[in-house]
């Protein structure tokens, strides 16, 4: 078994790859009263065409989602039943790019796992099942309907975006969800449900080599099979935004307004992706958190309630995003747009900023529910465990995001604003 | 885990001395009878309390010193629990043995004390810019439980069924409430605060506790002494089943039926409750809340059960299409009639058990329950994990089955979907 040592936190994550392919990562904590496992599984909601073996696919929005239901349908009871009756919880749920699946427990470390493991790489499928989870399935996408934040989050999507599919909700349309067929998700479950991409992670008060040992046990019998790797269809989107600007009405007491711009990764191609997102993130933080006299000022003005920002990767594309709660939407989009062209570097604010992130690494490897969700991010969105992570906080130097900053473009943006519905009336 | 008390004329400390954390948790409490504060100024002050000091007279010096402090986290709360209310400073930071600087945990004790003990106050008032900033804060936060086809019909439940009770009187007030509190009205507060409040600071981490209780006496003072016994359950009455239907403005219909009680023995409180709840509505879809309204009849995607026993009832609450209500109903009725006959599988009764107590072994990762635990067994005498363990051992079916029985259905609240 590998050990990765995280420098500078001193806390080690053990490894091993399986032969049919699963990567098992492992993290133990002597003080937890409990453990998690969590399967992550390579296939999420955006993933709508692709070609397998030279056929082209295509299937219904809201797929990923329903498969994931169907997943935790067994024959006698539901999934989630047979977690209880090991006194354990469990749960499932899907994002635009993986699926997860996920136990807590206190004992019976190898009946949760197996269970698990059961579930996912023995799974079969029959109609009644399928068609059982379909009332639940629409009822949970009429919840979300009613949400401000997901209507928000889509439709900034669809401002931003000419072609990725994510300006639609991940369980998909009422009509999605009542034409999903029987042979789309076995077709998702053969092509994307195979150990080599997945990952396990297990966390808490466990032996990794027991972990692997259960693992390596279920799987003893089970022939290997080649993962041929679907090849996703590829979106190309655009450098242009979509739309330049849109105005939703949603269930929100005080209006919204939200600036994004958009600009392409291979802006970026000499960065490492993790140093690069958190410097930019400083940059924000330096203009945008409440430290900062801007957002102070916008307060005592009474032009704002709050104020938010973030930076992310959307695929192809680096997203930096600021919006704010107002009743001035229009008076506070031109105030945030005119901010974010003259973006400042405020040195002392930035090295402060620094160290304090050096302080909320070192705290996280404290739960190792919080643990479980760094390392099965990281896998996700990177590939890989970030073993220097304090190191490379550490490194990044004001010349540096300096040099960042230079490369920022400020040319594809888009003004979201979310308005009462009863504005809307008027 | 060590559970320690110190007790000093005007304050009382609780600790629990533990190497299983890396961040250490502190509060300081100040703890009063509701009808002796206006709740609103209170909620109102305790945000302000926090919000700027004398030393640090905007939010964002403040801030700047809390991401000196290794990125410490210093806030407020304010909650209710029955007749008692609780202003709660907290303040997390990094435990000393990963700081390499002299006199760091003095340090983070006085910056705790000083945040509490030194606030905005000038010429005797309060600064206005910060007064203006929370008052505006309040007023947007007010209506946003309306975002929420739930909480909305939580709320104008509650409201109709506890119309003349605290139960429904929210933390805040009204807008007019807020807009009519003074600077004077907060300042003569924050007096009260010391005056009339009692104390109790709560400390859980990897400290040499008789050093940090030290530092407290050193910087935190207060000179009245209260003596006080607190109620934690409001006495609501119990009437017969109404039923109300209104017209909401969501995607989706929100059903809510309450279930009341009269008196419950401590047993029934901390022990019978938690497996009548589970086998209920809480047991990860086994439970025949879920067993009636999802597997066996696919009508809604979440049902839910929740337990208040401070205002003394339970709800259950389910989200679906309003063409599925009358057979939700049905099969709620179903479920509470079977706890009540002590319809329960003896094995799968077992189970829950088991489950229960798997529970509260994962509640003991996490610092601000344990502490918390242990404040209310001090302050109301709830029984301690080990204690709940032994009562939970002890429970039979019938006991769940005395306990359904004395629950009464009192509304069934249903907010209509948009056509």
């Amino acid at each position: 078994m590998q050990e990765i040592k995280l420098k500078g936190v001193n806390e080690t994550v053990y490894f091993e790859q399986l032969e049919n392919g699963l990567p098992i990562y492992i993290w133990t904590s002597e003080y937890a009263h409990s453990f998690q496992g969590v399967l992550n599984v390579f296939y999420g909601a955006d993933y709508l065409d692709f070609t397998v073996n030279h056929r082209r696919c295509h299937v219904h929005r809201g797929t990923a989602h329903y498969l994931e239901h169907v997943m935790c349908e067994m024959d006698d009871e539901p999934l989630l039943v047979k977690f209880n009756r090991l006194g354990s919880y469990s749960n499932a749920h899907t994002s635009y790019m993986n699926t997860a699946y996920e136990f807590l427990g206190t004992s019976k470390l190898k009946e949760n796992l197996e269970l698990l493991l059961h579930a996912i790489f023995e799974k079969k499928f029959n109609n009644e099942e399928i068609e059982h989870e379909r009332t639940p399935i629409i009822e949970e996408q009429r919840m979300r309907a009613d949400n401000p934040e997901i209507l928000s989050y889509l439709a900034m999507n669809d401002l931003l975006y000419q072609k990725y599919p994510n300006k639609v909700d991940l369980g998909g349309t009422i009509d999605d969800i009542k034409q999903i067929t029987r042979e789309e998700l076995e077709l998702i479950y053969r092509s994307f449900y195979h150990p080599a991409n997945m990952t396990l992670v297990v966390t808490g008060n466990v032996s990794p080599y027991e972990v692997v040992q259960i693992v390596k046990d279920f799987f003893k019998d089970k022939p290997i099979t080649e993962w041929i790797k679907p090849k996703l269809l590829n979106y190309k989107e655009g450098k242009r935004v979509h739309i330049k600007q849109k105005t939703i009405y949603a269930n929100v007491e005080v209006p919204e307004v939200t600036v994004a711009v958009k600009m392409p990764m291979v802006n970026f191609a000499n960065y490492d992706y993790l140093k690069l997102i958190n410097m930019i993130r400083l940059i924000l933080a330096s203009n945008f958190s409440s430290t900062t006299l801007f957002k102070e000022e916008l307060l005592e003005k009474k032009l704002i309630y709050n104020l938010y920002y973030s930076a992310y990767k959307m695929y192809d594309y680096l997203i930096l995003e600021v919006g704010c709660r107002t009743k001035y939407p229009e008076e506070m989009a031109d105030i945030l747009l005119t901010k974010l062209k003259k973006l400042t570097i405020n040195e002392e604010d930035i090295e402060r900023k620094i160290k304090s992130a050096i302080s909320t690494l070192v705290l996280s490897y404290e739960n190792h529910e919080e643990v479980n969700s760094i390392l099965s991010n990281s896998l996700l969105y990177t590939g890989k465990i970030i073993e220097n992570e304090k190191e490379m906080l550490e490194s990044i130097s004001i010349k540096a995001i300096k040099e960042v900053y230079q490369l920022l473009s400020f040319k594809e943006i888009v003004t979201l604003f979310v308005l009462t519905k009863e504005k809307k009336q008027d | 885990m060590k559970y320690k008390q110190y007790d000093f004329e005007s304050f009382r400390i609780l600790t629990i001395q533990s190497n299983h954390f890396k961040n250490v948790h502190m509060e300081i409490n100040f703890v009063d009878d509701v009808e002796n504060i206006s709740m609103p100024i209170r909620s109102f002050l305790t945000n302000l309390i926090s919000y700027t000091t004398l030393k640090y007279p905007t939010k964002r010096e403040l801030l700047i010193a809390l991401e000196e402090l290794y990125n410490s986290s210093y806030y407020s709360t304010c909650s209710r629990v029955g007749h008692t209310f609780f202003s709660t400073f907290l303040f997390d930071f990094l435990s000393p043995r990963y700081v390499n600087e002299k006199n760091y945990l003095e340090k983070c004790v006085q910056f705790f004390c000083e945040q509490v003990m030194q606030p905005n106050i000038k010429d005797g008032k309060f600064d206005e810019r910060s007064i203006n900033i929370i008052k505006e804060s309040k007023h947007s936060s007010i209506d946003r439980y309306k975002e929420n086809a739930l909480s909305y019909a939580l709320k104008k439940s509650r409201d109709f069924l506890f119309a003349n009770s605290i139960t429904s009187k929210p933390l805040d007030g009204t807008h007019e409430d807020i807009e009519a509190i003074t600077n004077e009205d907060l300042v003569n507060d924050y007096q009260k605060l010391f005056q009339d409040s009692s104390v109790d600071i709560l400390i859980v981490g990897d400290l040499d506790m008789d050093e940090v209780v030290a530092y407290f006496q050193k910087y935190f003072q207060k000179k009245s002494i209260v003596e006080k016994q607190y109620t934690n359950v409001i006495d609501n009455a119990v009437g017969s089943l109404k039923e109300l239907e209104v017209q909401g403005k969501y995607v989706q219909t929100q059903l809510i039926l309450y279930l009341q009680y009269e008196s419950l023995t401590d047993f029934e409180l901390f022990a019978v409750s938690k497996l009548y709840l589970t086998i209920l509505g809480s047991a990860n879809q086994s439970d025949k809340l879920t067993q009636y309204l999802r597997i066996l009849n696919p009508l809604v995607y979440r049902n839910a059960v929740c337990f208040v026993p401070t205002s003394k009832y339970i709800l259950i609450n389910a989200s679906l299409n309003y063409k599925n209500i009358e057979e939700a109903k049905r099969n709620i009725y179903k479920a509470i009639l079977e706890m009540e006959k002590g319809m329960i599988d003896e094995n799968y009764f077992e189970v829950q058990k088991e489950k229960i107590l798997s529970n509260m072994t994962m509640y003991e990762d996490d610092e601000s329950y344990l502490i918390e635990e242990y404040y209310f067994h001090v302050l109301f005498n709830h029984p301690l994990s080990s204690e709940k363990r032994e009562l939970i051992q002890k429970v039979t079916i019938e006991d769940v089955q005395k306990f359904a029985q004395k629950l009464q259905k009192t509304l069934i609240y249903v907010l209509k979907e948009v056509e």
